[in-house]
């Protein structure tokens, strides 16, 4: 058995690393883009294995079933919308990441709504993959125990008010994805979605609602963005504010409030997230996954508040 | 790890830019340029190819890689030569896209010479000041 590797050339089996970490799929026809995104993906813990098309990528998807598939939209054979649609259908529970760059805006777009998990820009791929990459997989996580419990539930409701803690958010999502899943809002595809939607809105809340700091600097300059997120989670008027949290959940339909305790923002002013010439620019990000993951998005006028939707059985 | 930047070399390459992108080995920069340079010939030729044969769809392709593989080094002009024919083949317009190929062409003569002195550096370990 042979692995390809980012420049197309093989190896065997004997020299890969066979070890029990995650396998992640890099698709791309640029070896460049093969061997920068493989990088990142290996100094994050992970084992990588490299196709070229989105056809030599499904072989791959069923050869060695993969942790996650990161891959690039334009290329030969089969382009990267009809690999998101062929995951997932046949494999819903691999999350896949797009690689965006310039000129290949609306297909990422298409490629968001047909079901990929996440996006990152290619010129910032050694800044924003290693978070996407754990937000994901974190996402993808489940609890087989707590399943098998939750799949019992008919309705659920529940009120939390948070601190600034950006640990939380993922315990708490994990909840609401799990409650999802099992009272049968979502499949595992979609539930994946939708707990990048949430993990959005609640560190919006936090990042940009409580604690001020806007994602332009964290585009920037990342190491300011948490230096500056750091000292204000410590000092007033910020350290005080509170993320609420408001989650309803029933056999046809769930709705997850989100409010910050913020200066709030006005929402008609918000660049329309959904449109792909914005999908580059890095302000609106969250807010493009979330409109394009739920099934309703509402903001209140003072714009400190999100209300999502997600329907029973549908996919957009 | 790179410790420092080697400097520009021509106008065309963006050393940091490359260094950001590598998370600053030394090795991969190397090797991604090395990548690159066996590209050009043939992506320059799948260009040549694409826009002799007409085909709009073939030529936004042609282009839209090779813009991929440059932008990882440089903004400079055969970044925008490649993006211009990409741009031109979306909206169908192939006409007086020869003069672009050209454009292109002198843009990857310059990068290349650019990126052989880039890798150079790196290789010596002795950047420029």
């Amino acid at each position: 058995m042979t692995a390809a590797t980012p420049t197309g050339e093989t190896q065997s089996a004997g020299k890969r690393r066979l070890d029990d970490s995650l396998l992640a799929l890099v698709v791309d026809d640029l070896p460049i883009d093969r061997l920068l995104a493989g990088n990142l993906l290996r100094a994050a813990g992970l084992r990588v294995v490299f196709a070229e098309n989105g056809r030599d990528a499904i072989e791959k998807i069923d050869d060695e079933a993969p942790a996650i598939v990161v891959t690039d939209l334009q290329m030969p054979a089969m382009d990267g919308l009809a690999l998101v649609e062929r995951i997932r259908n046949d494999h819903p529970s691999i999350p896949v990441i797009l690689m965006t760059a310039l000129g290949s805006e609306d297909i990422a777009a298409a490629a968001l709504r047909a079901g990929a998990a996440n996006y990152v820009p290619k010129r910032a791929l050694a800044q924003l993959l290693p978070e996407i990459l754990d937000s994901v997989l974190c996402a993808a996580k489940s609890d087989r125990r707590r399943q098998r419990l939750l799949e019992c539930t008919r309705r659920v409701e529940c009120e939390l008010v948070l601190p600034n803690d950006p640990a939380l958010v993922p315990l708490l999502v994990a909840q609401f994805q799990e409650q999802a899943f099992r009272i049968g809002i979502c499949d595992p595809n979609t539930k994946i979605r939708i707990g990048i939607a949430l993990e959005e809105a609640l560190l919006n809340a936090i990042y940009h609602g409580n604690l001020a700091v806007s994602s332009d600097l964290k585009q920037q300059d990342t190491d300011e963005f948490w230096r500056c997120a750091a000292q204000r989670a410590e000092i007033e008027p910020y350290a005080s504010r509170r993320v609420h949290v408001t989650a309803r959940l029933a056999l046809e339909e769930a709705v997850w409030v989100i409010r910050d305790d913020g200066a709030g923002f006005d929402p008609s002013k918000l660049a329309d997230p959904t449109d792909p010439e914005n999908l580059l620019k890095s302000s609106g990000r969250g807010l493009l996954l979330i409109r394009t993951f739920m099934d309703e998005v509402h903001h209140s006028e003072s714009g400190n508040q999100i209300t999502m939707i997600k329907r029973r059985g549908r996919q957009k | 790890m790179v410790q420092a930047c080697p400097s520009q070399p021509a106008s065309v390459v963006d050393p940091h830019a490359l260094v950001q992108a590598t998370g600053g080995s030394v090795s991969l920069a190397v090797e991604i340029i090395r990548v690159c340079l066996d590209f050009i010939p043939t992506g320059l030729a799948e260009v040549q190819d694409a826009i002799a044969s007409g085909q709009a769809g073939r030529v936004r392709a042609a282009g839209h890689k090779m813009a991929g593989c440059i932008i990882t080094f440089s903004a400079g002009p055969a970044y925008v030569a490649a993006r211009r024919i990409e741009s031109l083949a979306t909206q169908g317009v192939l006409t007086g896209i020869d003069s672009v190929y050209h454009e292109l062409e002198d843009g990857l003569e310059e990068l290349r010479a650019s990126l052989n002195d880039l890798k150079t550096q790196f290789m010596s370990g002795k950047p420029k000041s």
